[in-house]
């Protein structure tokens, strides 16, 4: 149900907007007439960039993330002579503006760019998405590095659920010619391009946390917030699901304190979220 | 000289934690615990005139700022500092001051293992010993699972290094979650368990905060 908007209502969102988000969340409704726990739609679209070797664009709501994956050859490090490397880097395009960007807390970015690359990464590595040693060509001398960029271009709610899925999707879109060591010299063959093999994929779910004003449970969760309403609940949480249902990562930044039962209830939506992403994936990637 | 001294040692399935106050001089509070061999310092200076550009109307302005050990800061100090102003500005009451600004800097001086925790207790001390008003007092815990599945609390680096999964919970003097920053491989029933080990022990670092701060008072007093 969409809310119908009076002039009243509109001059009041005008001067209060916080007031005006608390008070329609406090009433179970929210102002594009979601449900709390219900995801905007989500589009994924793989290979767009023909000058990268892999490459995604997401869109959830508002939210445009795109994503290119290159492949470099690279000399191992000495520390690690059998693995390649993942090179993540995020940035926010000038484009989105510089007041709301993934808004917390009084108009300013909550998620730096470096926030986001340390988080994506760790969640990558973790959930064992790519095994570094496939990335190896010959052990010690030459090996693949890989340059991931995620660019945000525009925001309207969780861009690291958007970034995850792209860079994800991204990976698991590229292809890596085949290389071959012929006296000491590597040789790529442009024909024959091989997809990286890769294991189990993580995918994010953000919440964003409100306290409500009057009622018998203490805490409100909302899924996939937009930005103003991101901007005035003061706590997030972002769980990252594997495509097989384990857990591989869960933030959560402030707000009002949570119980086990209110976190349990976040895993089983954030759990639920990822079998739909996967879906998503599965059905672009055919 | 200003300075009050006193050492506060507890066990609770973890590494004692030390904690001295004071220990900058020119701060408005300040703290340095040690939990094992992970070394954390905390200043925070302020409430104090905030920049124009940053100011806000309604509440104070709160600005966190984490130094490794060695080297530059990179994007894993980046997101200590998210994680840890997230708590400063849930805790704090930072409408009882606005216009200003509160800055925190956080050194690590050596990470053997769970330098989140340790970080967390050292705010969370000088927020005491700055005096400013807080919602609730606030302590962490972090618990590794291992490939068998057993659970460690409080891990080294060495452990660390062997654990699938490293959860840590950032929790209020109640025991409910108001941080958490968990790594690794981990299902649902491994994470509540770890949760309410973690709520177990509010009670423990409510009493630590409170000898830690009376033993100041008892200080000042004489």
């Amino acid at each position: 149900m969409v809310l119908s908007q009076t002039k009243m209502d509109l001059d009041f969102r005008l001067l209060f907007p916080e007031e005006f988000i608390k008070q329609i969340l406090d009433e179970g409704y929210r102002e594009d007439g979601r449900s709390h726990n219900q995801t905007r739609s989500t589009t994924l679209t793989v290979g767009s960039f023909k000058s990268a070797d892999g490459s995604a664009v997401v869109r959830i709501g508002g939210t445009c993330v795109a994503c290119g994956v290159k492949g470099e050859l690279a000399n191992p490090r000495a520390i690690s002579p059998k693995d390649g490397f993942i090179v993540l880097n995020v940035e926010y395009s000038l484009v989105t503006g510089s007041e709301k960007l993934g808004a917390i807390g009084g108009g300013e970015k909550f998620f730096s760019s470096q926030s986001l690359t340390q988080i994506i990464q760790d969640i990558i590595h973790s959930s064992k998405f790519i095994n570094l040693e496939h990335l190896c060509i010959e052990e010690g001398k030459i090996c693949w590095s890989l340059n991931v960029d995620v660019v945000v271009l525009s925001c309207d709610g969780p861009v690291i659920d958007a970034c995850v899925l792209a860079a994800v999707s991204a990976l698991k879109n590229a292809t890596l010619p085949s290389v071959e060591i012929e006296s000491e010299k590597p040789l790529v063959s442009m024909a024959t391009r091989n997809h990286l093999k890769t294991g189990q994929y993580p995918l994010m779910t953000s919440f964003a946390i409100h306290k409500k004003e009057v009622s018998d449970t203490n805490i409100g969760v909302l899924v996939d917030p937009t930005d103003d309403e991101a901007q005035y609940c003061t706590g997030i949480v972002c769980i990252a699901v594997t495509n097989d249902q384990k857990l591989t990562g869960l933030y959560k930044y402030g707000g009002p304190a949570m119980t086990s039962d209110d976190i349990q209830k976040c895993i089983r939506k954030a759990k639920k979220q990822a079998t739909i992403l996967v879906k998503l994936i599965d059905n672009t990637m055919k | 000289m200003n300075i009050i001294r006193h050492v506060v040692t507890m066990e609770v399935k973890s590494r004692g934690i030390e904690c001295e106050l004071g220990i900058i001089t020119r701060a408005d509070g300040s703290a340095q615990v040690k939990q094992g061999n992970t070394i954390v310092t905390c200043g925070v200076y302020g409430p104090v005139e905030a920049k124009s550009a940053r100011e806000k109307v309604d509440k104070a302005v709160v600005e966190v700022i984490v130094k490794s050990e060695t080297g530059l800061p990179g994007p894993y100090e980046k997101e200590l500092e998210l994680l840890m102003s997230s708590c400063c500005e849930t805790m704090i009451l930072t409408h009882l001051h606005p216009h200003t600004a509160i800055s925190v800097s956080i050194q690590i001086q050596s990470d053997n293992g769970s330098v989140i925790v340790c970080m967390v207790h050292a705010l969370c001390c000088s927020l005491l010993d700055a005096c400013l008003p807080l919602k609730t007092t606030f302590s962490a815990i972090k618990c590794a699972f291992l490939s068998d599945g057993s659970m460690l609390t409080d891990p080294t680096t060495q452990q660390e290094e062997t654990a699938t999964s490293q959860l840590t919970y950032i929790i209020d003097r109640k025991g409910k979650l108001v941080a958490s920053h968990a790594t690794g491989s981990f299902d649902t029933e491994e994470y509540i368990k770890g949760l309410s080990v973690a709520s177990s022990t509010a009670v423990h670092r409510t009493d630590f905060y409170r000898e830690t701060i009376s033993r100041k008072m008892s200080r000042i007093k004489q």
